[in-house]
């Protein structure tokens, strides 16, 4: 891939013996093609090796980790500058809001606690907005005892997404839980169950925790999702609960000029 | 750093940490060491932001600062740490590591330290309590249910003691490491800061020789930036005993004991300390397993197992300190027994039908498995060797395999066990390549050491003449061959040597030039320096093509990361999709059949990318790192 085009070089690059070989000033064996040079020359595409098992571990774990991350409070998104979005496309929709990943613009900082004498002093006052550049310092080092912070942990997936042996028998495997799941809940119970969400994986598994008990309640027909795409309730069903996103990002607006 | 490698990083910061990071990094890496002002001038990102960002990204190691106190007013420098950046390509195998080795408890504890950058063992241990709670069925995003076979730990953690038991393990097998305050700043400030602390301590006494001083200088230096990073090597650090132990006598155990369970219940660990994960040692550990698959594939499946038993056990004496030449892997050389292979080795592993006994001397043309009792392995087991040995082959021919076999005492086993062994590591000794060591002294058995620096080398040199063969082709490697075993040849004795005509090589001589991994020196004969009286030597530099191939590497890495990229543009519709948190774990019911196949092609095609990023970093590591 990167072998391709290289940088030109030892007089003349390739056949090299333009003016003679070095110590053969009077062979001239190879002649100077002075023609454009091919622009797709060909070229034989190298074939990757099916992944082992391994390796397909370990880049669903390297997924999973990059997924962690970038549902932590670290991960920012530049949204387009003001003025040049496109107005068809980029229009906040009502699902969009509600259902997609709030997007960050800053790093939220404020949520958990640091060690302050690792960062530099002039970083203090963004890591922490009490102390002030004339404050004492010990409070911050030691810490206000009322209000501690608390580092955000998530669990591991203890399973591999698609790990080890993944292949069309463990496929076909999961197309059979996913149809006895299918047959216990129905689409419709499923979006009913999911009123506000929180955008942090915490409230996800508890809305998940949720959905167990009131399974099989609903038992309305909607599996053939082909055809009945489009369904009014579904999309405009429980817009009551009201959430707020105003989520820390309020001020990161206008900064793009 | 080359401009590869600043793009490479770059990248994988925006697919990491977002935007904002990499844009910061990238004003860094652009322009190296600047100061907040800077920073913002050309990162064309407001103060406070810059400010934040710099926050998240010191958090997490990739960028150092100094501040520098002396002087008027304090002046703070960042400065980008690209190796570190690079260390996000491993989160998924360290992570990986760690499962297979401690359990997925463990492994939750380093996915979190790799998260949070480094944390205050007091906070993370509060913090781990409250926020994991058991699930009770989990659902994977793509519809997969947890079996309960596949969750290796049994009870997720709830309590302190199994959190902090956790900790301490992963400590005092150096996975996690105590962050100190030099840890914050680039090596050469600290090293500036104790030397001119050192400078004025001397000023007085040794001024009057000024040579002499500057040497007793630097050898002060030197000594202080050990001492500094040796508070890591101590096994312990960080960790406290628990009160009720004798001070000395217990530190001694430490020291020389070579099984860590008695101990893990007298540590505790130092709520105050600042730990994060250690990625030297992971880098260890990936060269041990690449060693591991080299031996594989050169002796067979079985003595391979039995090798990485025996670099486990180096392993654990490993710190790993990452210097400008690679990894160092502290301390003194360190001898593994054949006994504590024994003790640890799987023993489900079948040691004794997978070595075919050569034709012993005894009885000539016989080929036969060696099953730990013919004759002709007894034979060349005893050779050099201790008396019980004897007895114990003596024993083993007149009972048989077969026969009272079962009935035999456990020691008798063991012995045999640690035969079988000890033929593997002799096997793995008298490669070409000297996988082993061999350590005659007073252990029983036989002691084994692994140079692990030379083995790198002659597998760097194994990886550079693979590639050299697939892009360039047979000839080429055997020139490059040839060179790197005459010194500097001009094209002439080349030839002569490689048994080819001039011309055919030549082509193959401009190429290897052309991509770096061949060099030419010019030796004019004449005053006039003149093309054609001149000689042109073609000699191989290591460095310089390793430099070379490492740009190479770079650049494709950051092309694989821009495809994926793309590929997820062409895609995005379907991928905000699937995102949304209401489709998400229930992509079965929401997406219609389409969608779904084009969401798993995406994420295959996306798993593809990844390996392939995998597999060229083992190169990168292979060439940088080991």
């Amino acid at each position: 891939m990167a072998f391709r085009g290289g940088r030109g070089g030892f007089r003349g690059g390739r056949g090299g013996g333009s003016n003679g070989g070095p110590m053969m000033p009077r062979e001239f064996d190879v002649k100077p093609d002075f023609g454009p040079t091919e622009q797709f020359p060909d070229y034989t595409i190298p074939f990757q090796d099916p992944l082992t098992s391994t390796e397909r571990v370990h880049v669903a774990r390297f997924r999973d980790h990059r997924e962690k991350v970038h549902s932590g409070p670290l991960y920012t998104v530049l949204g387009k500058r003001k003025g040049l979005e496109d107005p068809f496309a980029d229009v906040v929709t009502y699902s969009a809001k509600k259902y997609h990943r709030q997007k960050r613009k800053v790093p939220k900082l404020d949520s958990r606690p640091y060690v302050f004498e690792f960062f530099p002093v002039e970083l203090w006052e963004t890591m922490d907005s009490s102390y002030a550049a004339t404050g004492d310092r010990s409070v911050v080092i030691n810490g206000r005892g009322d209000r501690r912070k608390r580092l955000l942990i998530s669990s591991l997936n203890t399973d591999l997404p698609n790990g080890g042996h993944h292949d069309d028998k463990s496929d076909a495997s999961d197309e059979e839980d996913e149809e006895k799941e299918r047959e216990k809940k129905s689409v419709l119970a499923k979006l009913m169950s999911h009123k506000d969400e929180e955008d942090d994986g915490l409230g996800d598994e508890e809305e998940e925790d949720g959905d167990g008990e009131d399974e099989g309640e609903e038992e309305d027909d909607y599996q053939d999702d082909e055809d009945g795409d489009y369904n009014a309730e579904q999309y405009f069903d429980d817009g009551d609960g009201d959430v707020d996103y105003g989520d820390d990002d309020g001020g990161g607006g206008a900064w793009f000029d | 750093m080359q401009q590869n490698a600043v793009e490479l990083c770059t990248i994988l910061v925006r697919d990491t940490y977002g935007e904002l990071s990499s844009r910061v990094v990238a004003a860094l890496l652009e322009y190296g060491r600047s100061t907040l002002h800077t920073i913002v001038r050309r990162a064309k990102i407001p103060e406070r932001v810059v400010k934040q960002t710099l926050v998240v990204l010191i958090q997490q190691h990739l960028v150092l600062h100094y501040t520098n106190e002396d002087g008027g007013r304090d002046a703070t420098h960042y400065e980008c740490n690209w190796l570190q950046i690079y260390e996000l390509l491993h989160s998924g195998r360290m992570v990986r590591t760690i499962e297979e080795r401690f359990g997925s408890e463990a492994a939750s504890v380093i996915s979190n330290f790799l998260l949070l950058g480094h944390a205050r063992v007091s906070d993370f241990i509060t913090a781990y309590g409250i926020s994991t709670k058991p699930k009770p069925n989990a659902v994977l995003p793509n519809g997969t249910t947890i079996s309960a076979s596949e969750a290796t730990g049994t009870a997720p953690i709830t309590t302190a003691a199994q959190i902090s038991k956790h900790i301490i393990t992963l400590m005092q097998a150096k996975f996690l490491i105590p962050v100190q305050v030099h840890h914050m700043h680039p090596s050469v400030d600290t090293e500036n800061a104790i030397r001119q602390k050192v400078t004025t301590e001397q000023v007085g006494t040794a001024a009057a020789l000024q040579a002499r001083a500057k040497k007793v200088i630097d050898e002060k230096v030197a000594e202080r930036m050990e001492a500094l990073s040796s508070d890591i090597d101590n096994k312990n650090f960080g960790l406290k005993r628990k009160s009720d132990q004798p001070d000395g006598r217990a530190r001694k155990r430490t020291k020389f004991s070579t099984s860590l369970l008695p101990e893990e219940e007298e540590w505790e660990i130092d709520g105050s300390i600042v730990l994060r994960v250690n990625n030297a040692k992971f880098l260890a550990i990936f060269r041990n397993e690449e060693l591991v698959r080299w031996a594989e594939s050169r002796i067979g499946k079985t003595t391979s197992l039995v090798y990485a038993e025996l670099l486990r056990h180096l392993e654990k004496n490993i710190v790993g300190h990452r210097t400008e030449k690679g990894l160092v892997d502290g301390g003194k050389k360190s001898v593994v027994s054949t006994l504590d292979i024994g003790n640890t080795l799987r023993k489900d592993i079948d040691l004794v039908n997978s070595i075919a006994s050569g034709p012993a001397i005894t009885n000539g043309h016989k080929r036969a498995m060696a099953n730990g009792h013919t004759t002709g392995a007894n034979d060349e087991e005893s050779e050099g060797d201790s008396d019980d040995y004897d007895l114990d082959a003596d024993s083993d021919g007149d009972v048989g395999m077969n026969g009272t076999h079962e009935l035999s005492s456990a020691a008798q086993e063991k012995k045999e066990q640690l035969q079988n062994i000890r033929k593997h590591l002799m096997l793995l000794a008298e490669d070409n390549n000297q996988f082993v060591t061999k350590q005659e002294g007073s252990m029983q058995y036989g002691g084994w050491t692994v140079d692990t620096q030379r083995l790198c080398e002659a597998l760097r040199i194994r990886e550079l003449e693979q590639i050299v063969e697939e892009r360039f082709g047979g000839i080429a490697t055997r020139l490059v061959r040839i060179i790197k075993d005459k010194g500097k040849m001009d094209e002439k004795g080349l030839a002569d040597i490689a048994l080819l005509r001039q011309k055919d090589i030549r082509a193959h001589l401009g190429t290897l030039h052309e991509r770096g991994f061949l060099h030419i020196q010019e030796v004019p004969k004449t005053a006039e320096r003149l093309p054609a009286r001149t000689f042109y030597f073609f000699y191989f530099d290591e460095k310089m093509s390793k430099m070379a191939m490492l740009n190479d590497f770079y650049k494709a890495m950051s092309r694989i990361l821009q495809r994926i990229d793309h590929e997820r543009s062409l895609n995005s519709m379907l991928l905000s999709k699937a995102d949304r948190t209401d489709v998400k774990g229930h992509e079965e019911e929401l997406l219609t059949k389409k969608e779904l196949a084009d969401l798993t092609k995406w994420k295959r095609s996306e798993e593809k990318l990844i390996g392939q990023l995998m597999r060229v970093d083992r190169q990168v590591m292979m060439f940088r790192d080991w």
